[in-house]
Formats: structure tokens, sequence, C-alpha cells
């Protein structure tokens, strides 16, 4: 498979319309595994298995220095990845993820279901316990971290389910996790953060100082990085009906730099808070996104 | 302050574009569902102020920059004080206060806007200009300000012409022999192309005020009776000028009383019937009237009717088959009757006789010897042959060719001339033909205009005997011999008989009466069809008539009078400060004015 057929590179909506979600994550997955040659995602807790010859390709790392002083030979330590990773998938699917600024682009909430779903397979192929909370203005679904094989299965189906709808009240949802995340774990939460920012920045970090890694994916259109449209508009929100009418041809530039600041608040606002923080569009490809969330800047290992 | 065109102000309601077109788009917006409306309105809440700020400047600019171009258009100028700044100028004033100066444009006449331009060159002139006044009568005058002021404030419309021409050439002389180190020639008038006359291109700078495009117009160039008399049941000949295709009313009355009416268009002729009424012999006034227009000096016109009953005539020899038939037609139009009025044929009789030569020439000492019993010195001489066209005011005998004639000796008034000798002549009672009415001696037999010759030659010449001479106000005309004065109902003028006078200056009918108080003849005073004409010159037209150095007419000659001193012209401030507008207006509108930070923020 060529750099150009992979999956995982390909623009999303091309990949969406290649089948349902669990075969287009995996797909993505496999894809973008391939290209990694190795693990992405590795537990806090791993136990060494036994020894195995080099093979190119293997991080230097991984490399037992010792027994090649000993033996002279290149040995690779192998790990045994334990179970003990508790990862919680969170995905808001309130009405403003309902939106697509193209009709040749998923909109946010769908993008952001086929990201959970890969990200999921990702850690429940690494055997990490993985469980899914959808929410809007309440908690909608909730799927126990569990690592056993039909998981997946239960996932992929819960993800499908989510339907799109309601306000965003993030910061509950958040707060549940540690139900279901009793020991550090992982988290990830997924959303377009159209939401109030202090009660979900205290939520997170809430998260980090129980000593969970959170990975938090702002999914937005390109559409909404833009003010585009009529001479004159009335913008109409999808959660709340308010409106505001506006010029894009004159408000245009200042919504840019509005809404530059606001991802620039974000970032700055997660990594103080040590939470790792990905600004993604929808029409960014999924591998490259797995790529950025999983490298080691990212902070996500 | 002032502008040159003056109506462009009206463009400053466009002013209000702007304001109205925000108003107007002010519609309901279509809605658009958007995620993201906090970010909108975060960024409104930011920017509004700046945003408030750079639409309204927009609006000032918008409306701004129409107003200015609006301004630019009407041509502001700056007056700086009266005679100010010009060098010693001399300048000669030409008010064609002519006959169509009374033509009425927009509630006002010609000559009242022509009175304000020159009240406004007085003002303009220093005190060490001098000044030259023209008006109607061509005769430049130098006068002082106070002095024109006065004329100029009591001048009227005159019913003469006025020959710009000549009147510009007579006024550039008058200058130019003051020897100033500047001349100028301001012309008020309504430039009519038959105003202008060629001739020498004058020296001096031209300036010419023009006044607004004239409206359509008719009037009566020339009123005549049927020959010269109006008979029972005569006819007025009319032509009608002037422009335009819309008909026009025209009224004949004769002594006050209404006799025909007809309805006619410009460059028709007009003839209406009818009698006085009267019942007996003698002259009566008719006056032929259009229905008023913008110009009513030409709309009415007067002439003098006789009349009379038909000239009784005695045909004492044939005089060949045409002047039989001729009579004969006129015989039975009424024309004519048998008597002893006039006496016609080879012989002069006693009394009024219209004498033809003998075809044969030995019989031409017994014409003669009957010439001298009639008490005439008119003799026909020998008979010549050749071809001669014939000369004289008459009508009838325009392009006739004479083959056969008799030199005439004797004194009378010549009426026709074959080359350079008398054709037609009266003496007294006594007229004489110097050819036979027959083929082989002239084109006359053969011609449409023989009747009325004919026609004429009994009842005007022969039998009337009375004059209508027509004549316009001011000009000479030939006073006829046994005439002493001229009356109307309110004026008597002594005038030398057979010699020329100068006819009155207003118009109307005018009898020449001789010293024993009886009607000669009349004469019409009538204005000058030229006048009636009120197309106005080219600039071609006046660069030809007075040379190149001439400033194209104006209807506001502040800007132009002294070579452009005294004034200064806003126009190009005015344009200059718009591109400054709309400069600034493209700098904010395009975000680098007020929403610059927008677009540096991209």
């Amino acid at each position: 498979m060529t750099a150009s057929q992979r999956i995982d590179l390909l623009d999303p909506y091309e990949v969406a319309q290649l089948g349902g979600i669990e075969f287009v994550s995996r797909g993505v997955v496999e894809g973008f595994l391939s290209g990694l040659h190795r693990s992405p995602f590795h537990g806090f807790s791993v136990e060494f298995a036994e020894h195995r010859p080099y093979q190119p390709g293997d991080e230097l790392r991984y490399i037992d220095w010792k027994m090649l002083a000993r033996s002279d030979r290149l040995v690779v330590k192998q790990y045994e990845e334990e179970t003990n990773l508790r990862s919680m998938v969170v995905l808001d699917s309130s009405a403003s993820m309902d939106w697509s600024g193209a009709e040749d682009r998923l909109t946010k909430l769908e993008y952001a279901k086929r990201l959970a779903a890969a990200l999921a397979h990702i850690l429940l192929t690494q055997r990490d316990a993985t469980g899914f909370i959808s929410f809007a203005e309440e908690i909608n679904t909730i799927v126990p971290a569990r690592a056993r094989r039909q998981q997946w299965t239960n996932l992929v189906k819960e993800i499908i389910g989510v339907s799109p709808g309601g306000g965003t009240a993030a910061e509950p949802a958040l707060r549940r996790v540690t139900d279901f995340l009793r020991r550090r774990g992982l988290v990830v939460f997924i959303s377009d953060f159209l939401l109030d920012q202090e009660l979900v920045l205290k939520a997170l970090q809430f998260l980090r100082h129980r000593g969970h890694q959170v990975v938090a994916f702002h999914i937005m259109d390109p559409g909404e990085m833009r003010l585009e449209g009529p001479p004159e508009a009335k913008f109409v929100d999808l959660e709340n009906a308010g409106s505001v009418v506006a010029r894009p041809r004159e408000l245009g530039a200042a919504y840019n730099e509005t809404v530059t600041q606001a991802v620039t608040q974000w970032r700055s606002a997660c990594r103080s808070g040590g939470i790792a923080y990905h600004h993604v569009t929808t029409d960014t490809p999924f591998g490259h996104v797995l790529r950025k969330a999983t490298s080691r800047s990212a902070g996500v290992r | 302050m002032g502008f040159l065109q003056p109506l462009a102000l009206f463009g400053l309601a466009a002013a209000a574009i702007p304001a109205l077109l925000h108003l107007m788009t002010r519609r309901q917006p279509p809605e658009v569902p958007f995620p993201a409306v906090r970010y909108i309105q975060e960024t409104e809440r930011v920017h509004s102020k700046r945003l408030k700020l750079r639409n309204l400047l927009l609006l000032v600019l918008r409306t701004l920059l129409i107003v200015l171009v609006i301004l630019a258009a009407s041509r502001p100028v700056l007056n700086l004080g009266a005679g100010s700044s010009h060098p010693p100028t001399a300048v000669g004033l030409v008010i064609d206060n002519s006959m169509s100066s009374g033509l009425v444009i927009e509630g006002r006449s010609v000559l009242d806007m022509m009175r304000e331009e020159a009240r406004s060159v007085l003002r303009g002139l220093g005190n060490d200009d001098r000044l030259w006044l023209v008006t109607v009568d061509g005769v430049p005058q130098a006068l002082g300000r106070v002095e024109a002021a006065e004329i100029i404030d009591t001048l009227g419309t005159s019913w003469a012409r006025m020959d710009i021409g000549e009147a510009v050439r007579a006024v550039a002389g008058a200058i130019d022999r003051a020897q100033m180190p500047n001349s100028e020639v301001v012309v008020l008038s309504d430039l009519q192309r038959t105003a202008l006359t060629s001739g020498q291109a004058v020296s001096a700078r031209v300036v010419f005020w023009q006044s607004p495009v004239p409206p359509d117009n008719h009037g009566i160039d020339s009123v005549t009776t049927e020959g010269a008399t109006l008979r029972t049941g005569g006819s007025v000949a009319a032509w009608i000028g002037g422009s335009g295709a819309d008909p026009i009313a025209a009224r004949l009355s004769i002594d006050g009383r209404q006799i025909d009416r007809a309805v006619v268009r410009a460059g028709e002729q007009l003839v209406m019937h009818g009698t006085t009424g009267r019942g007996a012999s003698g002259w009566s006034v008719a006056h032929l009237a259009l229905d008023p227009d913008e110009l009513r000096a030409d709309d009415t016109r007067h002439v003098a009717v006789l009349e009379a009953p038909p000239a009784a005539i005695d045909v004492t020899a044939s005089m060949g088959q045409f002047l039989d038939l001729s009579l004969a037609v006129l015989r039975e139009a009424g024309r004519i009757t048998t008597g002893s009025e006039v006496v016609i044929g080879v012989l002069a009789g006693s009394g009024t006789s219209l004498v033809f030569p003998p075809e044969d020439p030995v019989l031409v000492g017994a014409t003669n010897r009957s010439l001298e019993r009639a008490g005439s010195n008119l003799r026909f001489g020998d008979r010549v042959d050749g071809e001669w066209l014939l000369e004289g005011d008459l009508t009838q005998l325009r392009d006739i060719t004479v083959r056969k004639r008799h030199r005439v000796i004797g004194d009378g008034e010549v009426l026709a001339r074959a080359g350079s000798e008398p054709w037609l002549i009266k003496d007294g009672n006594i007229i004489v033909v110097a050819s036979r009415a027959a083929p082989q001696w002239s084109d006359l037999p053969l011609k449409a205009d023989f009747i009325p010759f004919v026609d004429f030659l009994i009842n005007s010449l022969a039998s009337g005997g009375a004059r209508q001479v027509a004549v316009t106000p001011g000009n000479t005309f030939q006073v006829p011999p046994g005439a002493a004065a001229l009356r109307s109902d309110s004026v008597h003028l002594d005038v030398q008989p057979d010699s020329r006078s100068l006819a009155p200056l207003v118009p109307g009918v005018y009898f020449m009466t001789g010293d024993q108080g009886d009607t000669l003849g009349a004469v019409t005073v009538t204005h000058d069809p030229r006048e009636s004409r009120l197309e106005q010159a080219s600039l071609s037209m006046l660069a030809a008539s007075f040379g190149a150095d001439i400033v194209a007419p104006t209807s506001d000659l502040g800007p132009v009078l002294f070579n452009g001193g005294g004034r200064i012209d806003l126009t190009t401030v005015l344009i200059a400060l718009a591109l400054v507008t709309a400069l600034v207006e493209l700098w904010v509108a395009t975000g680098r004015g007020a929403g610059g930070k927008e677009r540096g923020a991209r």
C-alpha cells in the first residue's frame, strides 16, 4: 500500500464513503499503524516479557544494551502491555457538532465519531480498557472501559448510535469520567469547544489532578474558520436559537482574528494545565490527526 | 461667489443617494444556520465601535464625493471684486435690442437678460477702462459708466433689425482708435444667424453673451393685397415664416372687422379672401394676426388696401390674340369692365392710356403724335432686335426675354428695363410698353404671369395710380411725386416729394397725401422678416464673421470678461477635492483606514 492509497491519509469525506464507521476506523488505524511501525500508545505499567532479535525499524531505546555488552548481540526487549491503562473517549454530540460548511465535508460530529472510533480501536488493539461517553446537554451514552474482545463491537455500536442535538454541558460528562477511571488513565475529549471555557477547563484540570492523561481534540469545520455568506445575513446559533446580523465582508477579517485568538487561548490554557490540545479541522485526514496526537511532543504517552 | 451652470445644483439632491441606499438595503437579511455564532458576537463586541465609525465615515465620504462632483459640475466662480484685477481696457459693449430681443424665454424677455448682463459688465469696469456702447442703431457712443447705465436702464425693444457684424466692426474700430493696451468687444445678443454679416475680422477680443436656446417661432414675413388694390371680392396673400411644424391660426381683419381666418404653417403662403364691406371705394387698413407666441412683434402685420370698382377699359385696336385673350379672361373674372377709364391700344387717349408700339413701323409716328397730344413727353424710337432680360421690381416680369422692342425716348418712372434701356415707363397717366404682346417680341405672352401682369397694368398702374411702399422701421424709401405728407391716426409727417425719406420707427400703415389732402398711396412700415428667424449662429459662423480671436458664446460672461480677470474658477479645486475624497473613500472601504487592524490580523 502506497502512501497515497493509505486510507488514513485520504480525505475524511472520501474515507467516509468507503464504508461504515467500524470499517473505516479499522482501515484508518491499520494504515496508520503500518506507517508508524510501532505501537503508538504505551501504558504506564508494562512488564518485560522476553528478548527478540533486533529488526530494522525497531526503536533504539528498546535495545537491551546490557545484553549487547555481554553477548555482542542486538536484541530488543519486548514488554507485555498490561490492561491497566484505562481510557475513556468523551464525545460532544451537541447540536453545534451537526454542521458542515460544505456538502463534500463530514459534519463535525461524523468526523468526531470516526476519530473516536479510530482512537478506541488503537487503544483496544493495545489491550487497553477503553470506554466511551457521549454528551450534549446531558450524558447520552456511557460505555464503561473494558479491554474485552467484544468491547470494540460495543463501542462501535454506541458510537454509530450517537445522534446530534441539544446544548453543550461538558463539565458533568467529564466529571463523570472519574467514576470509570478510578486509577490513572487516559481521557480523550472530542468537542467543537463551543462551550463554557472556564467550566470545561476546570473539569479537564480536575481530571489532570486526578492523575489522568488528558487529550483534547478541538474539532472545527473549515467554514467556521472564516466568515462567509451573503452580503448581510442573520447567523442563527444551532443550539440556543440566538442570532446575530452581520456583514461577512465587513466583519470577516475581525472574525478570523477572533477565531485565531480563541484557538490560541484554548491551546495555551490546555497546555498550561498539562492537557494535550489538538486543533483539528474536518478536512484533515485522520492519519494526520492520529500521528499528531500520538507524537512524543503531544504528551499522550 | 457664483455658478456658471446653476442648474447643475439641482443634482445636489443626489447627495441623498448613499443614505437612501443604506436605508433601502436595510431589509430582513436571510437566515444562515451557523454554529460559531459566539465568535461573531465576540467579534462584533470588540469591533462594533470601529465598524460603526468606519461605516459612518464611508457614508460621509460618499455623500461628500457626490456633493463635490455636483458642485464642480455647476462651475462655481469666486468674484474677486469689480474691476480690480484686469489692466486698463477699451470695452465695446454691443446690446442687440432689435425686434427679436422681445422674445420671452422662461418668463423673461431676452432684452431683460441682456440688460442684467450689461449691468454686470458695467460693474466689472475699472476706473481706467473706457466704454463704447452700441445699440440697434449701430452707432458707437463713448460713455461713462453712469451714462451707460442710464441708457441701459431705459433701453427698450426696437422694431428695427440690428446687423451684429456691422455693429461689432464699428465699435471695434472705435476702440482701436483709442489705442489702449487691451481691447474687448462684449456682444449681448440672441445671436441670430440672420443678424451676422461677414466682413473684415476685428482685432479686439470679442466675447459673446448668448441668450438661451429660442423656441420655435412663427412670424408674418410679408402681406400683399391683390396687386396694390383690394377690389371687391379680392384677396390678401401672406407668407408665414419662422420655424416649427405646428400649425397656427391666422385672422384677417379690415378696419377692426374680422373678415377671414385660416390655419397655416411656417413656410406656407396664406391667401385670405374678403371685402371691406363698406360698399364704397377708398382706403382701409387690413390687419393680419397670428396666434401669439413667445415673440409677439412678428405676429401681426398691417397692409393698406384700396377698395375700388373694376377698371373700365376701351381697347382701341387689337393688340394680338394673347392680349385679347387675357382681357377676355379678366373681363370674365370681373376684374375689368368696358368703359373709357383706361384706353388700351397703339394710340394714347385723352385720359389714362396703356400704349403699345404698332406692328407696322410706319405707324410709330402716329403713335408718337397721340402721346404728344396726351401731354406725355414719351416717344417711341427705333425698333431694335436682340435679346435682353427684363430687370425691375415687378415679379411678373422676372426671367422674361425680350427680342424686339422700340427704344423709348423721354422721362418717366421706369418700372422695368430691357438691358439698360427703359421697357416699361410711366409718365403721369400714360404707360408705355416697349414691346408688343406677341411671342415674336418677348416671352411674356407665353408665361403664366402674363395675365397677372396685364391685370396689374390695368388695375394698379393705369386705373388707380395708387402706390404702396413697404419699408422696415428707420430705413429710407422713395417718396413719390406729389406726396407732401405721411399720416396715420396719430402721426403726421411732412415729406419732400420725389425724394428719399426716413420711414417711421413704429410699424403700421401711413398714407401718403398730396397738397390737397388727396391720398396718393400708402407706406407700410413692417418688421424685417429676418428678425423672425431665431436660429442662433454657430461658433464657426461667428469666427468666420469676426476672426479667430473670439470667445465661444456663453450664458455667463463673468469668467471670460477682461480675459478672465476678476474671477477664480473653483471647478478645478473641487475636482481635486473630489479625487482626494474618492481616494480616502477607497482607502477606508478597502479596510486600510478605519478597519486597518482587521486586515492586518489576517
